[in-house]
């Protein structure tokens, strides 16, 4: 197999008739660089979220006031849905489009990693331009940079219930005895976000940076704010410094931590990891992780750095085929493979996107929402192949590409674009034996060689 | 904790079920016994001190100002010292028949780090301490499965699109969810099966999924059309197999994990909770008298309220049993109290009994285990002196 088929299934969207896939790679890179597609397929910033949600909150509380009020509730909320709707097309839109794809799958992990899900419009205008804006930006920098942006970003104050985390000894806490602190935050920044579950932290250091952490909240307003009067007084001791102390409290007392948290040798080693686990092999080759590690730690944690490591890695061409592309993907690769454009993501009639798209990514395991726990997403292939998920990727793979494609390819050509050459020639063989034409097609997307990279 | 090698059994499981494919669906003899034991995983951490109220103990009332507030609060009275949380009052009479009991203050060995992920690894390995032993590699109702004689794959059943780790291991046994569909052409099957001959995981899988399929064609189970019904059609399907010859289900109910305004969260995960055990109930007809089902959550919450009208992650719990085969109508174990000195950690309740003391004398009574493998083998590092008498 030559470098470009296998950087486009092993780090991309999959093969396509319509592209062919970076020969080197240094040009798989630089496909990084690359912002195309959010131009072409723009989301929308937490400003102007935050905008709509204002508008349409006021509207709410007016719409009492006649009819025109009544109306003009109407258009926002609509605005509100249908923003909603658009924005999670974006991603799959994106994804099927992409000339390479590194960059789309490189924000499936970055967002499964910061999971955050939710089904209210609410929580998917936020995660969704979370995903944009905090990780489409930061996940070529370096990793105190997204670390920082996500974790002071509202969408993740609000799911992990930072927002209402007061400290009791505060000028707040001390007035309002109903409220305290919450401590799913602290826990999952530690545990999920850098550390990974260990010995590396305990239950103390959790209460502390719970405590340095009171102050960092979201305004009625969905914005970012820091609210001093809500902060614990005093220095707090976390994975062994002080940190904070400073009266008014502030929040580069805060920063101060999680820039140091970005750059702890546990968190680059759990980062790296998880970067080859996702991308490699559920189990993947120290050698592997150990250069990453390396990497990571000799650039102070320079993503692209880390990431040009896995990629040119002898590594992660002998583990070729281990990983079992998650349901995202295999929608996003069958897609592809059939030279189905971007485009038709976006246009397609709600129904028939719910019932090709959605219904089916939720009976595969994983709904477009997000994973329904802060872990994100499994790695494990067996936790995608059950009987009932693998069940589920069948039945697209035969269904699907009749509803959407109006001229189906031969399958003995189809063969040839949806696998590299040596899958091909074991599946050619069997799927030629199929009853139609449609079969065929879906044989092949639902074989093993289709969906594993 | 290692997690991934104790995830990875899946693939050992689904390898040795390769070993005896179905033949022709649900045709197998006869399974061991009438004995029915269902597991519920509550996944997220159930706040057992709202579901079960202590309200005899004084102190309760000054850990938690908005939650947990007793008959006072519109909860059912039980025995005087405990009340059942308003949303169970569907179960009242299942619990006046004797049907119906909790144990309080239980909790697995897993202790201090409060990860929901490993608390469910923990429980769900059935082992002691806060990683799983190198040499453990399978949950404890797949360990059980050897025991029963005459086991075959379709005697125990996973229920669910959840992970079954509690299920997994080197003993075969089926999976499916009730909410799949599943049509192929028998020549689009053919095909299939070739194209998975040479991976394992993917054949298993395949091959399960027909048969299942085939059975369930006009079978009784419901499908689920809202979030709401998902317990109805997990407990129904449920049913429905061990009607015939499973003896073993289990499968999962989410939506616990109430840190911020837990009285509505609370109420629509015990809504799920309470339909499952009504239908479990309904369905199973004259074989509810020959079932133990347990409910059981990772670990319990901590013991005063939070800022946010919840409650975080904390140690000691509740757990749920009902079944026609119970000693019901009782809230086992020993109380530890709620005064600070009392509070694990002086946040939690104190733990004072093992969650796998009960599962351990549930599974004893009903398949006659004797005591010495349940410690040594289905729950090891167990010491179970004086197992609970849960059973008539």
């Amino acid at each position: 197999m030559n470098y470009a088929d296998f950087a486009l299934i092993r780090f991309g969207s999959g093969l396509s008739p319509r592209y062919q896939g970076p020969a080197t790679p240094d040009a798989l890179m630089d496909s990084l660089a690359d912002d195309t597609m959010r131009q072409l397929y723009p989301s929308a910033s937490t400003v102007e979220i935050r905008e709509m949600l204002r508008n349409y909150g006021a509207a709410r509380r007016a719409r009492k006031g006649g009819e025109a009020a009544q109306r003009e509730y109407e258009t926002r909320r609509d605005i509100v849905v249908n923003t909603a709707t658009r924005l999670r097309r974006v991603r799959l839109a994106r994804a099927v489009e992409a000339p390479v794809g590194f960059g789309e799958r490189l924000a499936q992990f970055w967002a499964s990693h910061f999971s955050m899900n939710g089904p209210s419009p609410y929580a998917i205008l936020m995660s969704e331009t979370f995903q944009d804006e905090v990780i489409r930006t930061h996940q070529t920098g370096r990793f105190a940079d997204l670390l920082r942006a996500a974790t002071l970003h509202p969408a993740m104050l609000n799911y992990l219930n930072q927002s209402s985390s007061v400290g009791p000894g505060s000028e707040f806490g001390r007035r309002r005895k109903q409220t305290g602190l919450n401590e799913n935050h602290a826990r999952e920044l530690l545990e999920l976000h850098t550390l990974g579950a260990g010995e590396a932290y305990n239950q103390q250091d959790i209460r502390q940076l719970a405590e340095l952490m009171t102050g960092v909240m979201v305004s009625k307003d969905n914005e970012f704010i820091y609210a001093p009067q809500r902060a614990e007084p005093g220095p707090e001791t976390v994975l062994g410094k002080e940190y904070g102390g400073a009266a008014p409290a502030r929040l580069d007392e805060v920063e101060a931590f999680l820039d140091d948290l970005a750059v702890h040798p546990q968190t680059a080693a759990f980062i790296c990891r998880k970067l080859a686990r996702h991308f490699c092999a559920d189990a993947p080759p120290d050698q592997l992780v150990e250069a990453m590690t390396v990497r990571f730690r000799e650039t102070g944690g320079d993503l692209t750095q880390v990431y040009a490591v896995m990629v040119s890695h002898n590594e992660a061409r002998e583990t070729f085929g281990q990983k079992v592309r998650q349901p995202f993907d295999l929608l996003v690769a069958g897609l592809r493979s059939l030279g189905v454009p971007g485009e038709v993501m976006m246009t397609m009639k709600l129904g028939k996107y719910r019932r090709t798209f959605l219904r089916p990514l939720a009976a595969m395991g994983q709904s477009i929402n997000g994973a329904p726990q802060p872990e994100g997403w499994p790695e494990d292939e067996d936790a995608w192949l059950t009987p009932q998920r693998l069940a589920a990727r069948i039945d697209w793979s035969l269904d699907m590409p009749q509803t959407i494609v109006q001229d189906l390819p031969e399958v003995s050509r189809f063969v040839g674009v949806a696998l590299s050459p040596e899958s091909a020639a074991m599946v050619a063989p069997i799927v030629a034996r199929a009853e139609s034409q449609s079969d065929g097609i879906g044989l092949v997307l639902a074989s093993p060689q289709f969906n594993r990279r | 904790m290692d997690r991934r090698r104790f995830l990875n059994i899946g693939l050992g499981a689904a390898c040795s079920a390769a070993a005896m494919p179905f033949v022709t669906p649900m045709s197998f003899a006869s399974a061991p016994g009438e004995k029915r034991f269902v597991a519920i995983v509550l996944r997220g951490a159930m706040d057992g001190l709202d579901v079960v109220q202590p309200y005899g103990d004084l102190d309760l009332r000054a850990l938690r100002r908005t939650l947990s507030l007793g008959p006072d609060g519109g909860a059912l009275d039980l025995d005087g010292f405990y009340a059942m949380h308003p949303a169970l009052a569907p179960l009242l009479p299942m619990w006046q028949a004797g049907q119906l009991a909790f144990a309080h203050a239980v909790s697995t060995p897993y202790r201090d780090k409060r990860s929901h992920f490993d608390g469910q690894d923990i429980l769900e390995a059935g082992t002691s301490g806060n990683s799983i032993p190198h040499n453990i590699t399978s949950g404890w109702l797949n360990r059980l499965l050897p025991m029963l004689p005459g086991a075959v794959m379709e005697t125990a059943f996973a229920v669910g699109v959840d992970n079954m780790a509690i299920l997994s291991g080197d003993a075969a046994h089926a999976s499916w969810a009730p909410e799949a569909g599943f049509e192929v052409t028998p020549q689009a099957q053919n095909l299939l099966l070739q194209l998975y001959a040479g991976d394992p995981p993917f054949n298993t899988a395949a091959e399960t999924a027909i048969a299942l399929s085939a059975a369930n064609v006009g079978g009784e189970g419901v499908r689920a059309k809202e979030q709401s019904d998902i317990a109805t059609s997990l407990a129904s399907f449920a049913a429905s197999r061990l009607n015939k010859d499973t003896r073993i289900a289990a499968f999962s109910l989410v939506g616990w994990d109430t840190h911020h305004n837990q009285v509505g969260g609370i109420e629509k995960a015990l809504m799920q909770l309470s339909d499952a055990l009504l239908l479990l109930k309904r369905d199973l007809g004259p074989n509810w008298d020959n079932t133990v089902v347990m409910a059981m959550t990772e670990f319990g919450r901590t013991a005063r309220e939070n800022g946010t009208r919840g409650t975080d992650h904390g140690t000691g719990g509740l757990m749920v049993m009902a079944g026609g085969a119970l000693r019901g109508g009782r809230v086992y174990g020993d109380w530890p109290g709620l005064a600070e000195a009392d509070l694990y950690a002086g946040r939690d309740l104190m733990p004072t009994a093992d969650v796998r003391a009960y599962a351990g004398a549930a599974l004893s009574g009903l398949y006659g285990v004797a005591p010495s493998l349940m410690e040594s083998t289905i729950f090891p590092g167990l010491i179970m002196p004086d197992p609970p008498r849960i059973l008539l």
